[in-house]
């Protein structure tokens, strides 16, 4: 990943940033820090090169959002969590939904006593038969909060907004002022089941001055790759779950548990939690260990393809097929990332892109389907499935004895790291400043793809929300963070 | 292709249905010092929560805010730490401080025999999560799975909690959820418990400290029981509400 910085005034940052986009850039992140006034960063990513476009706003912001509409969630963020206001007015908040006194991401304490909540408003679609269904925070099945507020005509859903939020931890106000290299545990908590990618995104920056060994490397692959197997089978179990087809979601939920079961004797945790660290990996996964892995994912392909034959049936595939449809402009336009964005036939995967870890050795095939429906997203987690076997036996194959740990060493100054999570494209950048954080900013995929549901769901009916919302398989925690 | 798979099952005697007796005469693990330990207190700076404490020259470990990242077994310099097996569950908060001679079947306890009465041996739960990371959800989604099926001690999950005899509360009770958590929990009809499940439901965890967190069930709501672990594991979750509610 090459990293490069550019600074400019406040006039040239919108053409700046479209020069940038046409070039073939996509955004990736945006933040404020603050170091003699506050500074606004713009991430972008084409490939393995990484632009941060930074400016002083001043007064007000320049909205992007006109010329780059995958930008406006961006904007809400930073105006509601570090203050910045736009040239163009205010923002909905996004996450805390609370005014007063003060912004979360602001340095200096932040005192919450003046904090009011700010109401959610209600949808734009009105009309004589329109109705609004609100649903959550607390829903029917055992899952995160969130908020969701449907407009029907007749059983026909016109217009979906989520209210998300709920799980807000202040996961990146937490991580200021400490060691580099001392929140792991928090790092692996933000997203329970994206505890490996995060801590991996999160380990690259505090290693970034060490050479870390690669037995250390591969082993952290076949993690992320276990990490993925057990997301996506989770998913694709919920499918089933979610459409009422008992036997397959059955078998599913078996075989999740199966590779839980084989991550707790991988590493001591169903979730692989606190395993990698900055430097390397905490223990050395014995080769007895790795050599029962590999037979235990053949047996698990052998299941995966009965699976695959069970579900293959005109009853469910009538129900997946045309259902919940992200086009392709839509996703672009929005920025989808990950298996959402691969499903509508846009061919991302950092894997491939930037590789990370020991991923420019491994062979691998990006998945990638059309037309964006549940149908292709559950083709493509199926497809990533028998390419992360594939991937974990390479790794197998070839992994040599060695170090797995090192001390981890970190310079002052900005780094980013970009991994390849189960739900997509997971950005970590942090602000090093005598040897602390001093400010880390996460963007969890999830964050761009909520608003990828938004498009999906509408035209659908109320009863497909559900499977719809499964498929996407998206995170609260991440995203509220 | 389906019917065969389920005429497969039908036939088959291969159950994945793990035996009760099994499940229930498990145990976890925790990290406890035995007597090797010199009371340096070279541990406590490692754990990432603050949950080891040297008294008196005794190694106590708060269960309550332990996260099993065994962090301190790598952290020790005689070797003296170790993992012993430990309790599932404490009815009380104090109970979970415990060293290395504390009985871990004392620790659980049992709850009032007239509320068990009342259950009948049926127990709806309702999961609430306050700001969980989706760890612990996954875990209870698990339960139902054919591995575990909790079905058969009496255990469902319910999709109100007016439905509701026990409200389980996972996450650090976020600042955000505290007015739905509040709700949810005057929705549950009497007699009612609430089991705090995980780490950050009994103390915060790694999210002790945050300014939009309240820290832990308590701050909305007063806990019956506390669950230990990050996430707990389901075969924990079934051995704890099967012997603090006298399922079977």
């Amino acid at each position: 990943m090459i990293v490069e910085n550019i600074s400019c005034g406040r006039d040239d940052v919108l053409q700046e940033t479209t020069d940038l986009v046409d070039r073939g850039y996509r955004l990736m992140n945006m933040f404020a820090d603050e170091g003699g006034g506050q500074w606004m960063n713009i991430l972008l990513r084409r490939r393995d090169r990484v632009v941060r476009l930074s400016y002083m706003p001043g007064e007000q912001a320049v909205p992007l959002s006109d010329d780059i509409p995958a930008a406006m969630p961006y904007e809400r963020l930073v105006a509601e969590m570090s203050g910045i206001a736009f040239t163009d007015g205010g923002r909905e908040p996004l996450v805390y939904r609370r005014s007063g006194d003060g912004y979360p991401l602001q340095k200096g304490p932040y005192d919450g006593s003046t904090a009011v909540p700010v109401p959610i408003p209600p949808n734009r679609s009105v009309g004589d038969d329109v109705f609004e269904i609100p649903v959550g925070p607390v829903h029917a099945g055992i899952i995160e909060p969130g908020h969701f507020r449907f407009s029907v005509a007749g059983e026909t859903v016109i217009e979906l907004n989520p209210w998300l939020g709920y799980t807000h931890r202040g996961v990146e106000r937490l991580m200021e002022g400490h060691l580099p290299s001392d929140r792991i545990h928090l790092i692996g908590r933000v997203s329970g089941d994206t505890c490996v990618s995060n801590s991996v995104a999160y380990s690259e920056i505090a290693e970034s001055g060490s050479k870390v060994p690669h037995r250390a490397r591969v082993l952290r692959t076949v993690l992320l790759e276990m990490e993925r197997l057990y997301n996506h089978i989770g998913s694709i179990a919920g499918i089933c779950t979610d459409t009422a087809f008992t036997v397959a979601s059955s078998m599913g939920n078996g075989m999740l548990e199966k590779v839980l079961r084989s991550n707790r004797e991988l590493t001591g945790h169903r979730f692989l939690m606190d395993h990698v660290v900055p430097g390397g990996i905490r223990r050395d996964i014995g080769d007895d260990t790795l050599r029962r892995l590999d037979d235990f994912l053949i047996g698990l392909k052998f299941e995966v393809e009965e699976l695959y034959d069970l579900m293959d049936n005109p009853g469910l595939v009538d129900r997946m097929e045309t259902t919940g449809t992200l086009s392709q402009e839509r996703a672009l336009m929005i920025g989808a990332v990950g298996p959402v964005a691969r499903a509508s036939g846009i061919r991302s995967d950092v894997r491939e892109e930037a590789p990370y870890e020991t991923y420019g050795e491994l062979g691998f095939v990006v998945q990638v389907r059309d037309p964006g429906d549940v149908l292709s997203r559950t083709m493509v987690r199926f497809g990533e499935i028998t390419e992360s076997i594939s991937m974990i036996h390479q790794c197998i194959q070839s992994i040599q004895p060695g170090e797995v740990r090192v001390r981890p060493v970190v310079d002052d100054g900005f780094h980013c790291s970009v991994v390849e999570a189960p739900r997509g494209e997971l950005v970590h950048s942090a602000i090093v400043k005598n040897g602390r954080i001093w400010r880390y900013s996460i963007r969890d995929p999830s964050f761009p793809n909520w608003f990828g549901m938004c498009h999906a769901v509408p035209g659908n009916v109320v009863p497909d929300f559900p499977l719809i919302n499964k498929s996407f398989n998206l995170s609260y925690s991440g995203n509220d963070l | 292709m389906m019917i065969r798979t389920a005429f497969q099952n039908l036939v088959s005697s291969a159950r994945n249905t793990e035996d009760l007796g099994d499940i229930v005469t498990s145990r976890g693990t925790m990290p406890m010092a035995s007597d090797e330990c010199t009371s340096c207190g070279g541990c406590i700076g490692s754990c990432p929560t603050g949950a080891i404490m040297i008294t008196d020259g005794t190694w106590r470990l708060d269960l309550g805010r332990c996260v099993f990242c065994m962090d301190c077994i790598d952290a020790c310099v005689t070797g003296a730490i170790g993992t012993v097996p430990s309790p599932d569950y404490a009815l009380d908060r104090g109970d979970l401080v415990v060293d290395r001679h504390t009985d871990i079947d004392e620790v659980e306890g049992v709850l009032g025999r007239d509320i068990r009465r009342r259950l009948g041996g049926s127990v709806a739960v309702r999961e609430l999560d306050a700001g969980s990371c989706n760890a612990c959800e996954m875990e209870l989604n698990n339960l139902s799975d054919q591995f575990y099926d909790i079905h058969r001690i009496g255990v469902r999950f319910v999709a109100s909690p007016r439905h509701a005899d026990v409200l389980l509360v996972t996450g650090p009770m976020t600042r955000n959820m505290a007015v739905a958590s509040d709700r949810t929990r005057r929705a549950v009809p009497e007699p009612s418990l609430v089991i705090a499940s995980g780490t950050c439901a009994i103390s915060g965890g790694v999210f002790v400290g945050g300014d939009v967190v309240e820290g832990s069930t308590g701050a909305v709501m007063e806990p019956d029981a506390y669950l230990i672990g990050c996430p707990p594991p389901p075969d924990r979750v079934m051995r704890s509400l099967s012997k603090m509610l006298g399922l079977h």
